[in-house]
């Protein structure tokens, strides 16, 4: 598998998970982390052929709207705490998704989903990982996956 | 008649989640109780019976493989049927899992009438 291979199955994963549990659709292309806005961060790495990372970020406001409707609450009743609990549970839905459709006929395993960096923080996304910029009504999503071996 | 319940999974989110769409989806729900691994599930259920259990694959300290073996090899608990809910959805994955005492299988993203439908045919509702 070649890591190009991976922007057609990503981009179906990432708008299946949101119209399927978070009842979103994307609004087009955006780029968090660009601008000004806090992000909450997660990373999911896995086994599989190849093993790889995916890493997902997401400006603030948009994670809270997302994780209120996931969990049936108000955003204003959500602790921080549960929010990124939601965040981390969407980095393991895209990368389950994704792993399903590009590696039918092999075993992969997900190590489980970890925040990687502080609120507010902005990482560039590593070279050669194949990326989905979303803009949403409230913010802006951006996933990445990097296979071992890709943009080296 | 209403159904008694299981949800096992590491995530709070996830298990939250699963809950909510059951009520969602219509299915007639009568009490949902909740683990965190197969481990706590298994003392759980030493305490309260369930119709139905939803259960995690990936989890710390008891994961859904070895929660689903240790109920087909108790004598009581292998009558309840166990429901994989994961985010992996390769075929050979669920043959195994069914294999080893799965009664059905739903992969993420999932809609609430699919949870519905697993849940009803697993439990054997008439239509």
């Amino acid at each position: 598998m070649t890591q190009p291979d991976l922007d057609g199955p990503l981009r179906a994963a990432v708008d299946e998970v949101l119209e399927t549990m978070f009842f979103v659709q994307g609004e087009g292309e955006a780029h968090p982390g660009r601008g000004p806005e806090e992000l909450f961060t997660a990373q999911v790495e896995f086994e599989g052929s190849p093993p790889g990372t995916l890493g997902l970020r997401i400006t603030r406001e948009a994670a809270r709207r997302m994780a209120a409707d996931f969990l049936g609450e108000e955003t204003w009743d959500l602790p921080e705490s549960r929010t990124l609990d939601v965040v981390l549970e969407m980095a393991n839905m895209f990368c389950g998704a994704v792993l399903s459709r590009v590696e039918s006929e092999t075993v992969f395993r997900l190590a489980p989903p970890t925040v990687t960096f502080a609120v507010g923080e902005v990482v560039e996304p590593s070279e050669g990982a194949s990326i989905y910029d979303v803009q949403l009504s409230e913010g802006a999503l951006q996933v990445a996956l990097r296979t071992a071996g890709a943009g080296s | 008649m209403a159904y008694r319940v299981l949800i096992v999974d590491d995530s709070p989110a996830m298990r939250a989640f699963v809950r909510r769409v059951i009520g969602l989806s219509g299915f007639d729900l009568a009490a949902c109780f909740e683990a965190s691994n197969g481990q706590e599930a298994l003392e759980l259920l030493r305490r309260e019976w369930v119709d139905a259990i939803l259960t995690d694959i990936n989890m710390p300290c008891m994961d859904g493989e070895e929660f689903l073996r240790r109920l087909a090899a108790d004598e009581v608990f292998r009558s309840i049927p166990a429901i994989v809910i994961s985010t992996d959805a390769t075929h050979h994955r669920k043959k195994r899992l069914l294999a080893i005492g799965a009664r059905g299988y739903l992969s993420k993203p999932f809609l609430p009438e699919a949870l519905r439908a697993e849940l009803e045919s697993t439990l054997g509702v008439p239509l």
